[in-house]
């Protein structure tokens, strides 16, 4: 339990500096892209090193997060391509 | 009915306790649905790009305002309206239109400060700020504020003049509302002096680092009246650039789709589904006791909440 506290509280620091950088690169367009990639890409390493250490890895758990952070690249990415 | 929507949406025995429209292919689902609506819409720019665009509700006179508003802050003098750079302003949107870019020089290498010269306004200093399809005044002048170039430009005290154009028209097939903020300082209130220190703005620079760049370069040659104030580099023509015929924007909301805020609604629409369902699903797991093989409900909702939070904030436009 207090292993996944500090988990989620790793996961809640990537996510403040995810969007805090998006903000910070307003109207840089490449930037905002890449911090969306690069927040997408830390989602699903968090993912795995947490079910790795839970004891619960498996490739269906991972393919859940990949598909997750996809949807949310997908529709940022577009979003930012129409700003 | 229900027992379906209980399926889709609630973890239970006959989803395998997990809400059916979270499960690995329906999520695979939402992606393709997503890209197949932006495919879509892409074709309908292409093929009707009257119908889809950027409604502008940007009035020149809240723009002069919200700029002199911001030199007040500072101490700096408000700027005056100056008919001649409100008319340069004009035409180079004029041109961005009709030659399609999004720059301070024109593809055939023209600079901002022809237009000056076109218009026949003499200038000491002079510098263009650029913005393209906000949403308000408000929105275009912060931005401007926000970026440390173009907030120089509006803020620096050596000019005295402004001239404003905020045109509709398409661009690169997007209806597009651009707004050409000019500023000068005319050359007439200084010259009884005998040898004005003369600035030439140095166009070519304008290319590489648009704002920075239109930074007066300070000149020691004194003004020689016969000469023009802009650089000497040939312009690619002297006659008035064709200026296409465009609409200039009255600051009042036209009926358009607006294909940023469609994309956004639809996602946050997408995206908000999921987190809804995804956080039920947690709640629900938790209070049953449920052991499954699966992601971290808390995980996906923290992710999906940050991502929502991303979109609802973005806004549209961009400066140059």
């Amino acid at each position: 339990m207090k292993e996944d506290t500090l988990h989620y509280l790793v996961l809640l620091v990537i996510l403040n500096l995810g969007v805090a950088s998006f903000f910070l690169f307003s109207f840089n367009r490449l930037s905002q892209m890449l911090v969306i990639g690069a927040l997408g890409v830390f989602y699903i390493i968090w993912g795995v090193i947490h079910h790795l250490l839970s004891g619960d890895l498996h490739f269906k758990v991972i393919l859940e997060y990949i598909l997750i952070a996809l949807l949310a690249n997908l529709v940022i990415f577009f979003l930012l391509f129409r700003a | 009915m229900i027992a379906h929507l209980r399926h889709f949406f609630i973890p239970q025995e006959s989803n395998n306790f997990r809400a059916k429209i979270i499960h690995h292919h329906f999520l695979g689902y939402f992606s393709i649905i997503f890209l197949f609506s932006q495919l879509l819409l892409s074709s309908l720019l292409l093929a009707k790009p009257s119908v889809l665009g950027f409604a502008s509700q940007i009035s020149p006179e809240k723009i002069v305002e919200l700029t002199n508003q911001e030199r007040a802050k500072v101490g700096a003098s408000p700027l005056k309206i100056n008919p001649l750079l409100n008319e340069a302003a004009q035409r180079k949107a004029g041109d961005m239109f009709a030659f399609n870019y999004w720059a301070h020089t024109s593809p055939s290498g023209r600079d901002p400060w022809s237009f000056f010269k076109e218009v026949g306004y003499r200038y000491l200093y002079a510098g263009e700020n650029l913005a393209r399809d906000f949403s308000s005044p408000e929105a275009v002048v912060s931005a401007w504020m926000a970026s440390p170039t173009h907030r120089e430009n509006i803020l620096n005290p050596k000019y005295q003049e402004i001239g404003i154009s905020v045109v509709d028209g398409i661009l690169k097939g997007v209806e597009t509302t651009l707004v050409v903020q000019l500023f000068g300082t005319p050359v007439a209130p200084v010259s009884v002096a005998k040898k004005p220190e003369v600035v030439v703005p140095e166009a070519t620079q304008v290319k590489e680092t648009p704002v920075e760049s239109q930074k007066p370069l300070v000149s020691e040659k004194p003004l020689v009246s016969e000469k023009p104030l802009v650089s000497e580099k040939p312009l690619v023509s002297e006659k008035p650039a064709e200026v296409p015929i465009l609409s200039q924007a009255s600051g009042k909301e036209k009926l358009l789709v607006n294909p940023f805020l469609l994309t956004k609604n639809f996602g946050i629409g997408i995206l908000g589904i999921i987190v809804s369902v995804v956080a039920l699903d947690g709640f629900i797991v938790f209070r049953r006791k449920i052991f499954r093989l699966s992601g971290r409900s808390l995980a996906h909702t923290l992710f999906l909440i940050g991502v929502i939070l991303i979109i609802v904030l973005s806004t549209q436009g961009e400066i140059l």
